[in-house]
Order: structure tokens, then C-alpha cells, then sequence
């Protein structure tokens, strides 16, 4: 079983805080961290969490982090050259869009 | 824990497991899930788990419906912009920072490019008197090293995409 780091089991216990805004903040913190070992803890967040808010933090956070690991997966030699090539598609489609803004906030 | 890691737990023999890989998949909309989800609902024998597929399955369907792939998911992801409040605290990070024990020569590049933008943002605003000597100053073993806006080694898109650049960067800072 994978050793969990202190910083994510705190932020893991956080996700049973009462306070809304506080399991905000742990969802916050587990996104930066960026670790997969959260993904069943935001999900159940996500399933079972009465403020809708705190539902929709969780799956944008949890969607970071897994589709963020996809991404390092096609960066490295595990992926295929077709996967190499339309991560290096999505990256210039990216980078397209946040030049198109740049240009717009220009005018 | 990626996709296939996912499908394997659907087949776990713990229910709390299958249960915990639904809920993963429909929160991340995973839609290449869908048969696999579809399948739990017909064949799980916990009646709890069929529940969870059925929920599952619907959220992924949804998304199906609506065109999400997850090559768009990582497209949100990377067009994405800081929240404010993050990048003050990167920027303030980076003040505190001395560059010369920044080693990757690509963090040092980025960090100048911020403090620029955000200098000139600052002044654009009103804000402030813009200050050249307020912005780090490289180490001059490195500066050499930096491509040059009209070296013929031009850094490619996924370089600069990288760095947190954009091609703007270097007409900018000519």
C-alpha cells in the first residue's frame, strides 16, 4: 500500500471538516498537491457532500489531478508516438488559446 | 491511478472498492469508462454497486452527450488560468527567491517574465513608476546560455508552453 505523505493525510482528514468553507480549503490544498492517493477522497466528496458547492470544487480538483497525471503520462517515453503526437496537439491548441487572450487583452 | 488502474478496481472483490472507482470515474467524466460502467450495472451482484454504476453511468453519459473527451479535459486544464490569488503568492514567492540557487534555467526565465508582466501590468494601471534595476537580474553565466529573441535555436511551442511563455514574450522584452 502507498505511504501517504503528511500533507495529504492532513488534507484527507480535513474533507471530514464540518465547516464547509474549511473542506473548501482542503480541497484547495489536496488540488495543489496534485497527488492521485486523494482521487477516492474528493470523489466521495463529490458523491456525498450536501453543499453543492463543495461538489463542484471537488471534481474540478479531481479532474486536475487525473487528467494533469494523463498529461505526464503522454510526456514521457511510456506513452506511444500517437499519443505523444496528440498531447503535442493539445498543448498547441493550448497554447493557441492563451495567446488568442494575450492578444485580446492587447487591444 | 489512471484508467487502467480504474477498470481493474470495477472487478475488485471488495464492493467498497468498485464503489470507490465509480465514483472516481464519473467525477473525472471519465468517457472511456462507459461500457465498463455499463457493465457493472448489468452484472455487479451488490445491489449497492449496481446503484453507484447506475449514477455513474448516467454522469458519464451526460458528459458523453455533450462532446467531453478527455483530451478536452486536459485542454480546460491547460487553459486554465492561475487564480489570483495563487499567483500573488508565486509572485511573492519568487521575490523571496534568490535566482541564483534557482538552477533550471527555464525557472529562472519564467520568474523574470512574471515580474515583468506584472511590473508593466503595474504600470499600465497607474500603479507604479517602472523600475528596470527592480527586476531580477540573472546570473551572467547564464544570461549567455538564454536563447536570444533572433537566435536561429528558437525555442518551439512546447518549449515555451513549458516555460509559461508565449512567442509575445520575446517581441516584449526586445
Amino acid at each position: 500500500m502507498t505511504e501517504l505523505s503528511p500533507a495529504l493525510r492532513a488534507g484527507l482528514a480535513r474533507l471530514n471538516a464540518p465547516d464547509p468553507l474549511e473542506r473548501l480549503e482542503a480541497i484547495k490544498a489536496l488540488e495543489l498537491l496534485g497527488d492521485a492517493n486523494a482521487l477516492p477522497g474528493l470523489a466521495e466528496i463529490f458523491a456525498t457532500d450536501p453543499e453543492p458547492e463543495v461538489r463542484e470544487r471537488a471534481q474540478k480538483a479531481g479532474k486536475t489531478i487525473y487528467y494533469g497525471a494523463l498529461r505526464r503520462r503522454l510526456e514521457t517515453h511510456e506513452a506511444s508516438d500517437e499519443e505523444r503526437r496528440q498531447a503535442a496537439e493539445i498543448l498547441a491548441r493550448a497554447q493557441a488559446r492563451k495567446t488568442q487572450t494575450h492578444d485580446m487583452l492587447k487591444k | 491511478m489512471d484508467l487502467d488502474d480504474l477498470a481493474r478496481r470495477l472487478g475488485d472483490p471488495d464492493p467498497r472498492a468498485r464503489v470507490e472507482a465509480l465514483r472516481i470515474l464519473a467525477m473525472v467524466e471519465e468517457t472511456r469508462a462507459l461500457d465498463a460502467v455499463r457493465w457493472v450495472f448489468n452484472h455487479d451482484p451488490e445491489a449497492g454497486v449496481r446503484e453507484v454504476a447506475e449514477w455513474a453511468g448516467r454522469l458519464i453519459f451526460t458528459a458523453q452527450q455533450r462532446g467531453y473527451t478527455p483530451e478536452q479535459a486536459m485542454e480546460e486544464i491547460f487553459a486554465r488560468p492561475l487564480p489570483t490569488e495563487h499567483q500573488e503568492l508565486f509572485l511573492e514567492s519568487l521575490a523571496q527567491t534568490d535566482l541564483r540557487f534557482t538552477r533550471h534555467p527555464r525557472t529562472q526565465q519564467y520568474a523574470v517574465d512574471q515580474t515583468y508582466r506584472r511590473r508593466l501590468a503595474d504600470v499600465m494601471r497607474g500603479e507604479e513608476t517602472p523600475v528596470a534595476s527592480e527586476l531580477p537580474l540573472l546570473p551572467s553565466t547564464l544570461t549567455a546560455s538564454l536563447p536570444s529573441p533572433t537566435s536561429a535555436s528558437e525555442p518551439g511551442d512546447l518549449d515555451l508552453l513549458d516555460a509559461g511563455l508565449s512567442r509575445h514574450f520575446w517581441e516584449e522584452i526586445s
